[in-house]
């Protein structure tokens, strides 16, 4: 199954996201930050990536930004989290090259019907 | 969502952001200008109201988007982060925290109040008005109910990308596998747009599609299926009537899921996919399953099992010692080889594991920066905190334990030792006072100090309380030094008024008491007018310690060989001269104790005893054994309650051979030793 | 503890299931609730400046556990282990917590029920034990039993 960065800086979500997306068979790689984010996608080169916005050091925006400069990452499945229900922050992440979000709270199975839906084996 | 295993990991994490954001808060109030500081109370209040909703604490998370929703008119720049705002968020900051701690026994109309506050701060002529965050549990997406369109029997739908969304990592033939899992459905590819070979860029989009779709869905159903990319496409969905259907010349009226043209391979169910076509083109995936063990630079482990851990180690320490014990006595040389190998993964594993229990004292420090700033706005003393050695680091356990000790000497320090403004400004000091909270490793030990600026100890008044509690015969002589000592004496305390901060209960001998259950002792300087230090002296750990075996008549004991100075021979002189019970140490006397004496030891003496020098701060003493085995890896059980009034030993271990042996208190044999020396020094005046 | 052992005595047909051990010439009925363990002798480290009764501390599976014996407490006289010798670990209050406490006995009879209705109201003849060391004495096969106040005891 795919490999999945879960980049936030709070531990508890992080463990959400695992917990929502190891049943599933999917591996859940961490990062507490942005830049963490950033070099474990360089290294690891997961199969999608699942961003907070709101992060200390490079917040989220900036990484999908960096991601997406870069051309291996292209195609590659990027959501971020998100508890704004306010449009302009899911456009501003969609301009910087976002390919979907999901808004906190969400329940494990939303999460893991998302990752399906942007993820195939 | 309820496991309690996660809420427990929120709550562990918000105590954290709390720091966080309390840290952030109160150096807002120093430097109100830095963005960063803005930056990182915000990020904290955002993290606490997104996991708090993710965990069920909907209170939490609605009162924190509030909080948040104010507190970012700070981070744009619209308002400034006044000291009162401060204040308010401070509380905030507190309600939030009793949400989450104890959300029963919390009102509700505080927490309105607060927010109402927030709410005048941050926009004096608007009350702000903010949606509620969604409960928990409750979707995010759309309904999939279906509604009004339940009378569609099924829907043409004509798909057109932008040409950029593959890059941004949405493939159209996920959609096209999302709405075949709706019902059955038939997709023609459209291929007008694709351009010729050299005008081709690889990544964008050139299809279009159309789709069929036998479903009795909802529209909202399709278009939850494109909500990631619905503003990057043109989506028209036309419902379609069973007559519509059913019209032979329909694509949809073929056998539904059956590819009729290469170019809507799309179409076909997932399962039918080629997986090598799909793979081939994106060499990446072939390195997905590279070890990802530098994922986590930090981990969160329960106390409990740290503790856990120790025991073991303890345990194992113990195991080990035993197991090198027979080995000596072994012939064998394999064996020999084996007791050395597992006696050194033992204590590299010991020192691992000691490691991970040590603890920056910073996380200490951090959270007497709120005790400073209440108590100087309560007491109307500005007082500044200055701390420094806060990456010094201590056993946890040692970390908690000196948070109330240290709590109650900040307190003190502020109560009684900062004067007053006017008094300041008539002594010709600064008009803010200062604490500063110093943490420093010095050898086995660790040094902390509380420091103040002000007036000093009241020498006068701590021996008319001391008269008055009869410790002391009015007009006694008494070195002041010695007179400050009664502050350490149960219910000793010279509060002039009981003020609402210090005075209540706790005293100095408590402080006295709970770090010398520590293994730890304290010392109190001063000078009036200009303060008082109060230093803390702690050792690094309280599980294992290396010790000085030693052999006192049949006994054997254990000293902490962070005590240890020397080890001499009592020389025939020194015997000889046991009327007067000192040594000479390249010149200095020092004086000794006769262990077999305090230890009741049987048996005739060894006729070269030795003698072990040890030290506490300035003192040196020597203890004088029948033997000196070697150093030991002694694992600290206490002593039990039954034996509370055996002071002259602060523990127990377990040796190689399962027998139990008793640590030596080294300060209680220092002082029992001088005191000696000093009744000597009277007998002979006399 | 106590007070589940307390409960014990009271409650129902008034019988409490103990462990019967012998000191001296007399038996101690010990309620089963509160041993722990009962363990062959083992070496036992004295500990200079102690309550006589509580001379010495031994290892019971890694815990420092101190040695008490009630010989003294009752001034019966001291005699050698013998094979019969056993350590009988005990879990007591001591200021509201839990202590685990190892008591020499010169020998261990059986666990049994003694009943509290051939409670003797009477302390025997010639004995100058104090009485708060003493919950009550009963009869066990013809036999008078002290049924001791641990935690008095050791206090």
């Amino acid at each position: 199954m795919a490999t999945i960065l879960a980049v936030d800086d709070s531990p508890s979500i992080r463990q959400t996201i695992k917990v929502a997306l190891e049943p599933a068979g999917h591996t859940v790689i961490e990062a507490a930050d942005g830049r963490a984010g950033l070099a474990q996608a360089q290294s690891s080169r997961p199969d999608m990536v699942i961003t907070d916005l709101n992060m200390p050091v490079l917040n989220g925006l900036e990484l999908i930004r960096a991601l997406r400069g870069q051309a291996c990452f292209s195609g590659l499945p990027i959501i971020f989290l998100t508890t704004e229900s306010n449009d302009t922050m899911k456009s501003e992440a969609k301009d910087a090259g976002a390919t979907g979000w999901i808004t906190k709270p969400f329940r494990p199975e939303q999460l893991a019907t998302i990752v399906a839906r942007l993820v195939r084996p | 969502m309820s496991s309690p295993d996660w809420t427990e990991s929120f709550r562990q994490e918000a105590a954290e952001l709390f720091e966080t954001l309390e840290g952030a808060l109160l150096d807002l109030c120093e430097k109100p200008d830095d963005r960063e500081l803005v930056d990182s109370a915000f990020r904290a209040l955002h993290t606490i109201k997104g996991s708090g909703a993710m965990f069920g604490f909907d209170k939490v998370a609605n009162f924190t988007h509030e909080f948040e929703t104010a507190f970012d008119r700070v981070r744009k720049g619209e308002i400034a982060p006044t000291r009162e705002l401060i204040t308010v968020a401070l509380a905030a900051k507190d309600y939030i925290r009793a949400l989450i701690e104890a959300p029963d026994s919390t009102d509700t109309i505080i927490g309105d109040g607060i927010l109402d506050d927030l709410r005048r701060f941050v926009s004096p002529s608007a009350v702000m008005e903010s949606p509620p965050l969604q409960p928990a549990g409750a979707p995010a997406a759309t309904d999939r109910g279906t509604d009004d369109d339940t009378a569609v029997a099924g829907w043409r739908l004509h798909l057109e990308f932008e040409s950029h969304i593959l890059r941004n990592g949405s493939n159209p033939l996920n959609f096209l596998d999302d709405l075949s899992k709706l019902g059955p459905c038939f997709a023609i590819a459209l291929t007008d747009d694709i351009p010729l070979l050299d005008a081709l860029e690889p990544e964008d989009c050139y299809l279009t599609w159309d789709v069929t779709l036998h479903a009795s869905c909802g529209r909202e159903v399709i278009e939850d299926i494109f909500m990631f990319v619905i503003d990057e496409m043109t989506l028209t969905a036309t419902p379609l009537s069973r007559s519509d259907l059913s019209h032979p010349a329909e694509p949809a009226a073929q056998p539904p899921m059956r590819a009729p043209e290469p170019h809507a391979a799309a179409a076909e169910p997932p399962a039918a996919k080629t997986k090598e076509a799909e793979r081939a083109p994106d060499p990446r995936r072939e390195e997905t399953k590279r070890s990802d063990d530098r994922a986590i630079a930090t981990v969160r482990v329960q106390a409990r099992r740290l503790d856990e851990m120790m025991d073991r180690v303890g345990e194992l320490v113990i195991a080990q010692a035993r197991l090198s014990q027979l080995a000596a006595a072994s012939s064998d040389a394999s064996i020999k080889l084996i007791a050395e190998e597992i006696e050194r993964l033992a204590g590299s594993l010991r020192d691992t594991t000691m490691g991970a229990r040590m603890v920056p004292i910073g996380s200490l420090f951090g959270r007497f920066r709120r005790l400073v700033h209440d108590l100087s706005r309560d007491l109307s003393k500005p007082v500044d905190l200055i701390t420094s050695g806060e990456d010094t680091e201590l056993d946890k356990t040692m970390i908690e334990g000196l948070a109330d000790p240290l709590v109650h000497l900040i307190r003190n320090a502020i109560d009684h030792g900062i004067e007053q403004t006017d008094a300041r400004n008539a002594a010709g000091k600064t008009e803010k006072g200062r604490i500063e909270l110093h943490a420093i490793h010095s050898g086995a030990q660790v040094l902390v100090t509380v420091r103040d600026n002000g007036a000093g100890l009241n020498t006068a008044r701590i021996r008319a309380k001391a008269e008055e509690q009869g410790l002391l015969a009015p007009g006694a002589e008494l070195p002041d030094a010695d007179i400050h000592q009664f502050l350490f004496h149960p219910g000793f305390s010279t509060a002039q008024t009981i003020s609402a901060l210090s005075g209540r209960g706790v005293g100095m001998d408590v402080v006295k008491r709970t770090i010398e259950t520590m293994r730890g002792s304290i010392d109190m300087a001063t000078k009036p007018g200009e303060g008082t230090t109060v230093t803390l002296r702690l050792p690094l750990t309280l599980a294992i310690i290396e010790g000085l075996m030693i052999r006192v008549g049949e006994g054997r004991y254990i000293i902490p060989l962070s005590a240890v100075e020397e080890c001499v021979e009592l020389t025939a002189d020194d015997q000889r001269a046991r009327g007067r019970n000192f040594l000479n140490i390249r010149g200095d006397l020092v004086p000794f104790l006769m262990l077999r004496d305090i230890l009741q030891a049987s048996g005739s003496p060894d006729e070269y005893q030795k003698t072990i020098i040890v030290s506490t701060g300035e003192t040196r003493v020597g203890l004088v054994a029948d033997q000196i085995i070697g150093s030991h890896q002694t694992v600290i059980k206490s002593l039990s309650k039954l034996h509370s009034d055996v002071t002259i030993f602060s523990g127990a271990t377990i040796l190689g051979d399962g027998t139990a042996a008793l640590i030596l208190d080294v300060v209680q044999l220092v002082a029992l030793a001088q005191a000696h020396a000093d009744k000597q020094h009277l007998n002979e005046a006399a | 503890m106590t007070q589940q052992s307390e409960h014990a005595a009271v409650d129902g047909d008034q019988t409490i299931q103990v462990v019967m051990i012998g000191l001296g010439d007399e038996k101690f009925a010990l309620d089963a609730a509160i041993v722990r363990e009962i363990i062959d002798p083992v070496p036992a480290t004295r500990v200079a400046g102690a309550k006589p009764f509580v001379h010495s501390i031994i290892n019971v599976r890694g815990n420092i556990v101190p040695l008490a014996d009630l010989r003294l407490r009752f001034g019966m006289p001291l005699t050698d282990a013998s094979t019969d010798t056993r350590i009988v670990v005990i879990e007591t209050q001591i200021d509201n917590e839990p202590v685990l406490v190892g008591l020499t006995a010169d020998k261990v009879y059986e666990v049994t029920e003694i009943s509290r209705c051939d409670t003797q109201q009477t302390p025997r003849v010639g004995v100058s034990w104090k009485s708060e060391f003493i919950r009550f004495i009963t009869k066990w096969r013809d036999e008078f039993v002290i049924v001791p106040n641990i935690e008095r005891i050791l206090h």
